[in-house]
């Protein structure tokens, strides 16, 4: 009896679990799904300085050769051809030589917006005190760094450089002529016209200026014959002076004795 | 001897009574009609923006180093009878290894109070996937979820400069067992 029983127990257990477990495998749940679809694009900052990207890894700006006394302005458009404003820093990274005067227009925290540009204006002058310090044929260069931001950074360079020429082959206005005015005596009332190292006046309009300066003014013989109030205003006061002291306001009366006075004293 | 016979005799009466009841059916039977019977299973769906299956497309333009963009508001309901529980995945990146993918984290958010941010600790990239839990939704229960997507500024963004990229969030409603 035990024979049988057993392993009809053991046959009908494994039925039994064989039914269950295909309920327990499967999870037989509901579900359910649904779907988003998301597009996401990066914004672009792109800086054009000039007309393209070439002249990016030469100079900017050859000044060619430039002489004592000249001076230029060089201006540089940097546009943004990206899809989101950016802001601008332009800074130099390079300095000029101390010979060459630069000056630049101050462009920072300039926002620039799609499609827009700025000019970055650089005047610079190369003042003609410097004829003598034996820089013919000098080369020189100098930059400018431009920082464009705005979540991305952006950092370009702009290179200006030239060479200061021989005089040999610029014979133009002497450099050595516009020195003089600068030293000379400039009369009280016409200060702003005086030749100073400014150089963006050309030497010939310096030149000309002292021309007009009484330098050359009446000699004190001239002057001694008239009357010391009619004197121009403009001669210079050291020369007033002189005629007043050395002129009698009035002539000697003549003496009864002619003889012995010669006919030239009254008058030296 | 008489207890082999005796057992042979009860063997015997089981076997007949066995037959009797098994093989033969003679069972007592009655029979009642119920009509008009109904039987109506539960159901679980889940609907994304009043839409099953796929919902609109949100476009992020111009997202940029630093940003902390939104792409727009996704309301997610139970419109089943059942009660589910809420979570999704991002699948389906295009392109699979793109820069911006590599430099954008996706954050979906309840918009509403506790404001409880779901995901968004690894990159698009690495996040192909990965389940999110969200929540159990309630049967007719529905919750608004924002999605952002924020750009830690790096060294590597000028990289991603006018990259694109396209995936989808599979939003799962599963039965609470």
């Amino acid at each position: 009896m035990k024979k049988i029983a057993v392993p009809l127990f053991l046959m009908v257990f494994s039925l039994a679990l064989l039914s269950v477990l295909p309920m327990w495998s499967t999870k037989a749940l509901f579900r359910d799904v649904s779907k988003s679809k998301i597009s996401i694009k990066a914004a672009t900052l792109s800086l054009i300085i000039g007309d393209n990207w070439s002249r990016l890894s030469k100079p900017w700006a050859d000044l060619g050769e430039i002489k004592p006394g000249d001076s230029g302005t060089v201006e540089i458009a940097v546009s943004n051809t990206g899809s989101i404003p950016g802001k601008l820093c332009v800074t130099e990274l390079i300095l000029p030589p101390e010979y060459l005067q630069v000056k630049s227009n101050d462009l920072c925290d300039l926002t620039i917006d799609p499609e827009g540009s700025v000019q970055i204006v650089i005047d610079w002058s190369l003042p003609a005190e410097l004829h003598n310090t034996g820089l013919d044929g000098t080369e020189f260069g100098f930059s400018y760094s431009v920082l464009f931001e705005n979540g991305y950074k952006i950092t370009q360079k702009v290179i200006l450089n030239g060479i200061i020429a021989d005089p040999t082959d610029t014979p133009t206005p002497t450099a050595t002529e516009t020195v003089v005015p600068t030293d000379t005596q400039v009369p009280p009332e016409t200060p702003e016209n005086t030749p100073t190292s400014t150089a963006t006046e050309t030497p010939t309009e310096i030149i000309v200026e002292p021309t007009e300066i009484p330098v050359e003014t009446p000699t004190p013989v001239e002057i001694s014959t008239e009357v010391p109030t009619e004197v121009p205003s403009d001669v210079p006061t050291e020369i007033q002076v002189e005629p007043t002291v050395e002129i009698p306001t009035e002539p000697p009366a003549p003496t009864e004795k002619p003889a012995e006075v010669p006919d030239e004293t009254p008058v030296s | 001897m008489k207890k082999r016979w005796a057992l042979v005799i009860l063997l015997g009466t089981i076997a007949v009574l066995v037959y009797g009841m098994f093989g033969s059916g003679a069972w007592f039977t009655s029979t009642a009609t119920s009509t008009d019977n109904k039987l109506t299973a539960a159901t679980l769906k889940l609907e994304v923006d009043g839409v099953n299956s796929v919902a609109r497309t949100y476009v992020l333009d111009n997202i940029k180093p630093g940003d902390w963009a939104l792409a727009g508001q996704a309301p997610l309901k139970n419109v089943g009878t059942l009660p589910g529980k809420l979570w999704f995945e991002i699948v389906n990146v295009t392109p699979s290894d793109g820069p911006l993918g590599a430099l954008v984290y996706p954050k979906f958010q309840q918009n509403v109070a506790p404001w409880t941010r779901f995901g968004g600790d690894k990159v698009i990239n690495l996040s192909v996937g990965e389940r999110v839990d969200i929540m159990e939704l309630a049967a007719g229960e529905s919750i608004p979820i924002v999605a952002y997507f924020s750009w830690p500024q790096g060294p590597n963004d000028n990289s991603a400069q006018g990259a694109s990229l396209t995936f989808d969030v599979i939003w799962h409603l599963d039965q609470i067992p």
